[in-house]
């Protein structure tokens, strides 16, 4: 029994799939059903594959536990224990428990993939079918068609499963993909808080239910609500009670409708609002260090004093929910609309300046602050020059704050492209490995050909007659010149009944002239499920013959690695894929012909490689 | 009926060139050649009495106009009971192509020596015939070109024009006229697969005919048959297609009609690959 080899977390007895009673196993990497009186599982499934598990709802009669696939099978386990519903949901629980314990741990990574993957596929029939031709059949492996075929044919997969592009025989096109690679993450769906679907439990409850993928976008998101968990959640209060309680505060829900609600009481997140105020002053303060944007400019709202303003009407709201309901006219009245509306755009603009924040990957801040310090004392300068500016107006005696400004102003209007001096010298150009055009004859290229004098011209063609001296020439003209001059036209007798007869029978269908427009297309002669089933022929083939002529010359080890199996590939295709096809066309009486053009490649293929073979044999014994 | 007929311009070119098989025996086929060119001339004029007609002579160094001409020689004898304007069209026609082959005799007899092979002026005279349908679009539903000749020549005949053949060719492309060629070849070269590559794109290009014909003394009745219906009675009609045609481009340096070459990016000129092979 396999169940020796492996640890057995949980074992559940009484368990029913599909009306046989059975032992549930939980093992450490699966989760397996064994009907009684038998020895051997007849469910299985890896817990990688599991994408998620579902109970049925509480007071439903039959206790059971659903395991969904992420190939969307699913597989339903009914709890019968003879003790009664109590020990059933007891048992369901135990199950459900271990296996959200266990289910993450297999579910990093991969599930994104895979999702990608089922979407990428969905999307491209022609590469769902290329998948369903070489992967199905095991032509090439699932890992082969995901690195090598399909980022071809869909370069964002590069990026999306994080795979090494396929090996080209261009070394500076792979180097900027890894560099676009590593440039950019992925981002967060600017929708994902209302994507959390919250669901009714029927008694005024709502539950959320969040994933990792959820969490980790959140903590993106609100870096307070990250501090806070890294804060609180293992000691002070259990995983699920922090997040009951960020659903239920204000600084979540003020992100998804503007209400005014009371907050609730104890409210752990109370101070996330105002560290992010903070983030957002400690932003202004940093300001722009752009001299064509001039934030301060805009005349419909002193920033860095209505900042202070806005905060101060923060305090007193603090202390006026604090002391009761006494409100303070002053502040709220008026401006409480108006106060609204700025803090929402205020929230926006924190927003912004987070993901541009995030857009800057570390190096890039790392070189900004490399940059400044190789300035001197730049840094401080910079730092002292923003302070004074923040107090008074700017002061242009900085003579840094020139120089960046300068620079900047440089960067705007000169234009490499137009400079004077590359357009005049020449060299330049030469300089920069282009040629300037040299024709020799112009002519040449305006008239077409030129008729050439010695003799291109072939007289083997006439046999009977031959002008390509000059006399025969001339005799032909003279002749030429007695035959019209004797000439008297007498249409009526140019045209014998005979003749036309002979014309028109060449002319009719069948005739000499006409026997092509009476040929058989045949489009219309092969079924149609032949002309599909050789169309996808092509296109897998053409797919494959495309890695192999890629790899093409062979420069590297990888390379050579990859035209082996390339090779070993293409052979399995034939056997596999074209063989049955041709025995079909034979047997169903078809043009058999069809297949020999895919043949005939696959040959060209095979002697390319054998004669690279033989060559590098040769190489090798040298 | 009547007015529903459609009036159509036909330019016909006609290869005078006396480098053609027709011409060996004793000159009747040649004779029979022309007849029927005449004859058909005559029977485009017949089918509409709004049609046009112009016929274009084209040697190696001249292309003329011979029908409709400005100003007619030796009077008007009219045969009775013909109508006068196709005894016209056969005395003009007969009258200018005896003159011209005259004159190319005369001049080559003068110059006393031939400098090269000669070839008709053909992309030239396409030219003549384009300008003068554009000329005359306005009085007429349709124009189209067809070009009879008897040059019993390899495919390598006018490859020198190239640029000029393929020029006129988009032109008619664009200005929707149907270009039709009619080679009338010798019995004894019918054999060999002669085809004039350039006539045969150009006809594709414009959804033209392109016929070659080794029954000489029929010519007439190939030409009635297949050249004489418009462009809109042909789609009605089985005719004659071209199974392949060969779309090869002649090279700049020899002049060749190549399978691969090199293509200048710029001026789309196309280089031979010297392969060791050829």
């Amino acid at each position: 029994m396999s169940t020796s080899s492996e640890d057995v977390l949980l074992l559940c007895n009484e368990v029913r799939h599909k009306k046989n009673d059975g032992i549930l196993y939980l093992m450490a990497e699966r989760i397996a059903w064994m009907p009684n009186g038998k020895d051997t599982f007849t469910i299985s499934h890896k817990y990688e594959d599991i994408k998620m598990q579902k109970i049925s709802p509480d007071g439903k009669p039959k206790i059971q536990l659903q395991v969904v696939l992420h190939n969307n099978e699913t597989t339903t386990f009914h709890f019968v224990a003879a003790e009664g519903a109590k020990k059933q949901l007891q048992m369901r629980n135990e199950v459900k428990e271990l296996l959200s314990q266990l289910l993450p741990k297999f579910k990093k990574k991969i599930p994104k993939e895979l999702e990608a993957k089922n979407k990428i596929l969905s999307d491209d029939p022609d590469l769902y079918q290329l998948y369903k031709d070489l992967v199905v059949s095991q032509i090439i492996t699932a890992d082969e068609f995901w690195t090598q075929l399909a980022p071809i044919r869909c370069p964002a997969l590069v990026n999306i499963l994080n795979i090494s592009p396929p090996v080209t025989n261009k070394p500076g096109f792979a180097s900027i993909a890894s560099n676009h690679n590593q440039a950019q993450a992925v981002g967060i769906s600017a929708a994902f808080l209302s994507d959390i679907k919250p669901q009714t439990d029927g008694c005024n409850g709502i539950k959320y239910n969040i994933t990792t993928d959820i969490i980790e976008a959140i903590f993106r998101t609100y870096p307070a609500v990250k501090r806070k968990h890294f804060e609180n959640v293992p000691h002070k209060i259990s995983e699920s009670e922090f997040w009951t309680r960020f659903f239920q505060s204000h600084y979540f829900h003020r992100d998804r409708v503007f209400t005014g609600s009371g907050s609730v009481k104890g409210d752990l997140f109370a101070d996330c609002a105002k560290s992010d105020e903070h983030d957002v002053e400690k932003a202004l303060r940093s300001g722009v260090n752009d001299p064509f944007v001039d934030l301060t400019y805009f005349d419909d709202c002193d920033y860095l004093n209505k900042l202070d303003e806005l905060k101060r009407k923060d305090s007193v709201n603090d202390l006026n929910s604090k002391s009761g309901k006494n409100r303070d006219k002053e502040v709220s009245s008026g401006s409480s609309l108006l106060n609204a509306n700025q803090a929402l755009i205020k929230r926006f603009n924190h927003h912004s300046y987070m993901v541009l924040e995030a857009s800057l990957s570390k190096e890039r801040r790392e070189d900004k602050i490399n940059a400044r310090q190789t300035n001197g004392n730049v840094k401080s300068l910079n730092n002292s020059h923003k302070e004074r500016r923040l107090n008074e107006s700017d002061d242009e005696s900085d003579l840094d704050s020139v120089k960046v400004k300068k620079k900047r102003l440089l960067e705007k209007t000169h234009l490499e492209e137009l400079n004077e001096e590359a357009q005049i010298d020449c060299s330049l150009f030469v300089n920069k490995g282009t040629k300037p055009l040299n024709i020799t004859n112009k002519e040449r290229y305006l008239v077409g050909p030129t008729p050439v004098t010695n003799n291109g011209y072939d007289s083997s063609h006439h046999n009977s007659y031959s002008h390509s001296d000059a006399s025969s020439l001339f005799s032909s003209v003279r002749r030429q010149d007695a035959v019209v001059s004797h000439w008297k036209p007498l249409l009526s007798t140019c045209l014998t009944s005979q003749g036309a007869v002979t014309a028109l029978s060449e002319l009719s269908p069948g005739g000499a002239l006409l026997k092509s427009s009476h040929s058989i297309v045949l489009k219309d002669v092969i079924p149609l499920d032949i002309q599909k089933e050789l169309k996808q022929l092509y296109f897998s083939c053409n797919e494959l013959f495309r890695h192999f002529w890629s790899c093409f010359p062979v420069t590297n080890e990888k390379l050579e690695e990859k035209l082996i199996q390339m090779k070993t590939t293409l052979e399995r295709f034939q056997y596999t894929k074209l063989q049955p096809l041709h025995e079909r066309l034979i047997k169903e009486r078809c043009d058999s012909e069809l297949t020999s053009h895919i043949l005939s490649q696959l040959h060209i293929a095979y002697n390319k490689f054998t004669a690279w073979q033989a060559k590098r044999n040769t190489l090798v014994r040298k | 009926m009547e007015t529903s007929e459609q009036s159509t311009h036909l330019v016909v070119v006609i290869d005078v060139l006396p480098t053609t098989a027709l011409l060996l025996d004793d000159g009747t086929l040649y004779e029979k050649w022309l007849n029927a060119i005449i004859a058909f001339c005559n029977s485009h004029l017949l089918l509409n009495a709004n049609n046009k007609l112009t016929v274009i002579a084209t040697g190696c160094e001249h292309n003329t106009i011979i029908y409709p001409v400005d100003r007619e020689e030796n009077g008007n004898e009219t045969i009775p009971g013909q109508y006068p304007l196709f005894s016209t069209v056969t005395r003009v026609i007969c009258s200018q192509i005896k003159q011209l082959v005259s004159k190319a005799r005369y001049s080559l007899e003068k110059a006393e020596r031939a400098e090269d092979i000669p070839q008709s002026l053909m992309a030239g005279a396409i030219g003549i015939g384009l300008l003068k349908i554009n000329r005359l679009k306005s009085e007429v539903d349709s124009s189209r070109v067809a070009i009879v000749t008897a040059c019993n020549d390899n495919s390598t005949l006018f490859n020198s024009q190239y640029m000029n053949f393929m020029n006129v060719f988009f032109t008619a492309q664009k200005m929707n006229v149907v270009v039709d060629a009619c080679i009338a070849v010798s019995n004894n070269n019918y054999e060999q697969d002669i085809n004039l590559s350039i006539l045969q794109q150009g006809c594709d290009l414009t959804n033209g005919l392109y016929l070659k014909i080794s029954n000489v003394s029929a010519f007439l009745e190939y030409l009635l048959w297949t050249l004489l219906p418009d462009a809109e009675t042909r789609k009605k009609l089985l005719l004659p297609t071209q199974k392949k045609i060969s779309y090869k481009a002649a090279c700049f340096c020899h002049r060749n009609l190549i399978d691969i070459g090199y293509v200048c990016s710029v001026c789309l000129s196309s280089e031979l690959i010297t392969t060791k092979t050829q």
